[in-house]
């Protein structure tokens, strides 16, 4: 018999039973059953053993599966979903520091020209467009008090 | 009031401009989300769900649930004239759609299905009209007890269902469930999960999560995957939209088969769009006299599956109002954002919040007649415009989940929550663990919790409390049934994919 189970599917399994024991952990000194009825660590104990189990089943289902695993690979072969995930966290890290608008801006010139590799003209154009509409809908319309950031001082003038 | 009087107070809320615009934006929405593969409903709905929260409960459920049944509409354009599913019901529409397109009739095959929509969406109002409110007279008789159970059975027949394997949708569902958890505990008050973060005290908001896990990563995943169909040249003037009097016969008998199969497909948890319309495309091709022309252009395959998904999409709302029970993911959301204005779906949801409720049902029969006009009349524009979006469709996804998300509580933790929700879900979806499991544990998790303590300490700690209902036994049996069948249908799965093995 030929094993299939892969390494993902293994930091998976372990990744679940540490699930397990951490609702044990995280509630140890909660009581069970309080005054005959159950207390909050009851639920908790019911998900632990039931992570557990399942746990337990899907190494087994992994384990005796004749089918090779499409999940030997998990991770992307191409660059643009790194570079779509990794402007999302640039974007985190602007947000506050130097506005929402200006962010957008920003990584929307990146994100037209680098990702979806549109020309110069349809990147600039495609970026101040989103930038002044997600402004207007969300600021104005919606009234949602957005981070200025670095322009603060312009809003406080 | 009865029935009728209060539809007709829903209409006065339907009607009011600023509720018609909503709804038109949502249909309008929803068709574009539908026929752009990449995206679906249930990503769209999470995306908007978060931007709907200064709206205030009625706009933003007219929206929302124009946004879910016109997806069904939509999702008919891509597969007729590509051959591609835009949303996963539609892949049923490819059989018979695509190939009255290479025919030479796709405005035919996109007449029928916008017709069969229509009156599967028209009909399964009138269906969610009588029956909502009945059952949740019914619900009103609900105990701890029976809440559990019914709750118990949603879980067990949504995950079942779903996915390739139980084992990893039950994983999916404790994932959901544990986060749920988070926060001050409902009945002792007692903070658990918190790790001493007064932050956690009121939970982690599923708003986020479901934002990351449904919207952005499938825009990961189609980078990799990238769906790059070609349109079929058509003539999609009005005029060779409408079938001839032979053709509506001959789609008659499966629209109104359809229509049943759909609707009562949606009342039952984790049934989907997508079984649904194979339900129904395979029980025209059983009562065919021509069973050799399905897949070939077949009228009857093309209407009944189409009436199917839309029925479907009424039906939902059925358990979801009257019960607090979702159907599936995109009812599981719609459940969210009831809940995130203080709204609780229930017994009396249909009396106390009249006008959100009633002005909802009212706006679906006034969604769809925009929805069957948009899709005859207008399907070149949106064919266009679906040309002109997609080369920006993940920018923009990206950009207004951000503002979404941020536009809930102001926090930009939240942002960073929603990525690294995307990486979790993309990475979910790599190992074939389904996420619809995972956010009815977030939503119904801290009820079933709440329900099973207050039913434990009714009975004094006995698990007789369920035996002992007869209503209870009758929720347990169809949880036992759900699981049987699940283990059934997948060990059958099994057998296909070794079938296939030795042929290859």
């Amino acid at each position: 018999m030929r094993i299939r189970v892969t390494l993902p599917e293994l930091i998976t399994t372990a990744v679940i039973f540490i699930f397990a024991i951490a609702l044990l952990v995280l509630t140890r000194g909660m009581p069970i059953m309080d005054e005959g009825s159950p207390g909050p660590r009851f639920f908790p104990l019911i998900l632990a053993i039931a992570f557990a189990v399942l746990d337990l089943l899907y190494l087994l289902e992994r384990f005796f599966s004749k089918h090779a695993s499409n999940s030997a690979i998990i991770f992307p072969k191409v660059l643009k979903p790194y570079l779509y995930v990794g402007s999302a966290f640039v974007i985190v890290l602007l947000w506050e520091r130097l506005g929402a608008v200006p962010t957008i801006l920003i990584t929307g010139l990146f994100q037209f020209r680098v990702i979806e590799s549109l020309s110069w003209e349809k990147t600039i154009i495609a970026s101040l467009v989103m930038s002044v509409f997600t402004y207007v809908l969300f600021q104005r319309v919606l009234g949602i008090n957005l981070p200025a950031g670095l322009f603060t001082w312009l809003l406080v003038r | 009031m009865d029935v009728f009087g209060f539809l007709i107070q829903g209409f006065g809320v339907a009607l009011q401009p600023a509720n018609l615009a909503f709804c038109a934006f949502g249909v309008i929405v929803g068709t574009l989300v539908g026929a752009l593969p990449g995206i679906g409903p249930t990503g769209a709905i999470a995306m908007l769900l978060a931007a709907t929260y200064k709206l205030g409960p009625t706009a933003a459920m007219i929206m929302l649930a124009g946004i879910y049944y016109g997806t069904q509409y939509g999702g008919t354009i891509t597969a007729v004239l590509m051959g591609l599913p835009g949303e996963a019901s539609s892949v049923v529409t490819i059989f018979d759609g695509y190939a009255l397109a290479k025919q030479g009739k796709a405005g035919k095959a996109l007449g029928i299905a916008a017709i069969g929509s229509f009156i599967g969406g028209t009909v399964g109002v009138i269906g969610l009209m009588f029956l909502g409110p009945a059952l949740a007279n019914m619900a009103l008789k609900f105990g701890p007890a029976e809440y559990f159970t019914v709750l118990l059975m949603a879980f067990s027949m949504v995950t079942s269902f779903a996915g390739k394997s139980m084992v990893r949708g039950f994983i999916s569902l404790c994932l959901g469930v544990s986060i749920s958890l988070v926060g001050l505990d409902v009945i002792t008050g007692l903070p658990r999960f918190t790790f001493g973060h007064p932050s956690l005290y009121g939970g982690i908001d599923f708003l986020p999560i479901v934002v990351g896990l449904f919207g952005l990563s499938e825009i990961i995943l189609n980078f990799e995957n990238p769906e790059n169909g070609t349109l079929i040249k058509a003539d999609l003037r009005l005029s060779k939209m409408f079938p001839s009097k032979s053709e509506i016969k001959e789609a008659a008998g499966p629209m109104a088969r359809g229509t049943v199969i759909g609707f009562l497909s949606g009342t039952l948890p984790g049934v989907g769009a997508t079984l649904a319309s194979f339900l129904s495309y395979g029980t025209e091709k059983l009562l065919s006299k021509h069973p050799e022309k399905f897949g070939k252009g077949s009228i009857a395959g093309l209407a009944g599956p189409e009436t199917a998904n839309n029925a479907l999409t009424c039906g939902a709302f059925v358990p979801m109002l009257s019960m607090g029970i979702p159907a599936g993911a995109v009812s599981a959301l719609l459940l969210g954002a009831l809940l995130m204005f203080g709204l609780h779906p229930g017994p009396t949801i249909f009396t106390e919040q009249s006008n959100v409720v009633w002005g909802l049902i009212a706006s679906m029969y006034i969604g769809n007649v925009m929805l069957v006009v948009i899709n005859m009349a207008f399907v070149p524009v949106l064919v266009w415009v679906m040309d002109k979006i997609r080369p920006y469709l993940s920018t923009v996804v990206l950009f207004l989940s951000i503002f979404g998300v941020y536009s809930f509580r102001g926090s930009s933790t939240d942002i960073l929550i929603m990525t690294i929700a995307g990486i979790v879900g993309y990475l979910m979806k790599k190992m074939d663990f389904p996420q619809a499991p995972v956010i009815l544990g977030i939503i119904l998790g801290s009820n079933i919790e709440h329900n099973l303590r207050m039913a434990l300490t009714i009975s004094d700690g006995s698990l007789d409390i369920f035996i002992k209902n007869p209503l209870c036994v009758g929720f347990l049996i169809a949880t036992l049934f759900s699981l049987i069948l699940g283990i059934v249908m997948q060990l059958g799965k099994g057998k296909t994919l070794r079938r296939d093995d030795i042929e290859v």
